[in-house]
């Protein structure tokens, strides 16, 4: 067995769950296949959402391969009854059939500060689409409520949601996308994670055969730039490109996107690629956002619509 | 197969990177050697001023657009990091591309970490 140690905290530096994270990685991708392992998180005290929400991602596709894997959960109790709250690691219980009624079950956490992790169908098949629309729906819906946000920067969140779920549905070949989001008042920010264990961003510029990429780092600099591996009209295809610049630019908030071996950093003061080494490979794509939750009057939501 | 070709600059340069003509003369090997893909690895470089890392940054954007050479920055400390970060900001962002944006990999972990806690 091998036992994958999670840190007992990480600091409000962005970095620092994303650093903590790389780890929990390496060990996972440099383990034995055959070897079961456990997510070790005997003494875990505080957690932030790009580190639960990427283990809870790198958890799951371990699953979907048909490896052996555990949890260990925290010793302290109150830890543990945060996880079980946030419905870590299988996601918020939901019946498609009956989706009508999920935002009434989510209810309960408009006066919380969190969003659980909610596993949303990527598929567009049947009605896997209008699934993901009320579950969508729903979040917003907790997040007008818990962020008392208003105007241009509440269509701004909506918008960033909306559009990098959608890119899931679109672009990842996989079944099922993930959010997870948490609110810090005090800080006057929110954590959100967003990510899909799916065929990563270097395939599906492999698959859509529209560029010449060869690498992860590449494939995200297509990306974040708005070149879409999709054949559409030239007022498509921004998404991605347009919710960073309108975080960023607009919100002076944080975006990471991390695909494969490569991790794609935007700050008010930077914005660059990291490429990584193969051991920190990460099956699909992981986007964390670190969004300011002050009704910040001078932003134009309009300015950074394309 | 895109070609890389990794060159290790405290070896050519020494570990003090001065001046424009230093930037220059590092990008005239990269020329001469044309891969597409460049690992320049800052690996030892204990201090670059900001005239070598204005002009390792205008060529290094020259060479993308005129080859499509891409030059990664490999193992660079974090004061190498914020100059280059700094020139890089100085530069005119109308029609700006995804070109001028740096691309920074680590192979110790110590500097990544470094890096990533500087966000």
């Amino acid at each position: 067995m091998a036992a994958i140690k999670i840190p007992e905290r990480t600091s409000d530096n962005f970095g620092d769950p994303i650093l903590k994270l790389l780890d929990i990685q390496a060990a996972i991708n440099n383990s034995n296949f055959d070897v079961e392992k456990q997510f070790d998180f005997s003494e875990c005290k505080f957690f932030n959402p790009f580190l639960l929400g990427g283990i809870t991602s790198i958890y799951n596709y371990e699953i979907q391969k048909g490896n052996e894997t555990g949890i260990i959960f925290p010793n302290s109790l109150s830890v543990k009854d945060y996880l079980d709250t946030i419905h870590f690691p299988n996601g918020f219980p939901y019946n498609p059939n009956k989706i009508d009624s999920f935002k009434e079950s989510l209810s309960s956490f408009h006066s919380k500060s969190y969003i659980p992790v909610i596993f949303f169908p990527a598929t567009k098949t049947g009605n896997n689409s209008s699934v993901r629309e009320q579950i969508l729906s729903a979040v917003n819906s907790i997040l007008k409520e818990q962020l008392k946000l208003s105007g241009g920067v509440l269509q701004a969140l909506y918008y960033m949601i909306d559009e990098l779920t959608q890119n899931i549905a679109d672009h990842s070949n996989c079944d099922k996308g993930l959010v997870f989001a948490q609110f810090y008042p005090s800080k006057n920010y929110m954590d959100i994670c967003i990510s899909d264990n799916g065929i990563g961003l270097l395939q599906g510029y492999i698959n859509s055969g529209k560029y010449a990429v060869e690498s992860d780092k590449e494939a995200v600099s297509l990306a974040v730039t708005g070149k879409s591996t999709k054949d559409l009209p030239e007022s498509r295809g921004f998404g991605l490109s347009t919710s960073r610049k309108m975080l960023v630019n607009g919100l002076k908030g944080k975006f990471l996107l991390w695909s494969g071996s490569a991790m794609f950093i935007q700050t008010v003061e930077n914005e660059e690629i990291l490429s990584l080494e193969d051991d920190f490979k990460f099956q699909g794509c992981l986007i964390s956002l670190r969004i300011p939750t002050f009704n910040n009057k001078e932003f134009n939501f309009y300015e950074f619509t394309e | 197969m895109k070609a890389v070709f990794h060159i290790l600059v405290s070896e050519r340069l020494g570990t003090l990177l001065n001046s424009r003509e230093a930037a220059t003369s590092l990008l005239d090997f990269v020329r001469e050697n044309k891969c597409s893909v460049i690992e320049m690895d800052f690996t030892s470089v204990e201090f670059m001023s900001r005239s070598f890392a204005d002009q390792f940054h205008k060529e290094k954007i020259m060479l993308q657009n005129d080859y499509n050479i891409v030059i990664e920055v490999v193992n660079a400390n974090e004061e190498v990091v914020n100059i280059l970060r700094t020139v890089s900001r100085t530069q005119s962002k109308s029609n700006r591309e995804f070109n001028d944006v740096q691309i920074f990999s680590f192979s110790n972990t110590d500097l990544l970490q470094e890096h990533l806690l500087s966000i």
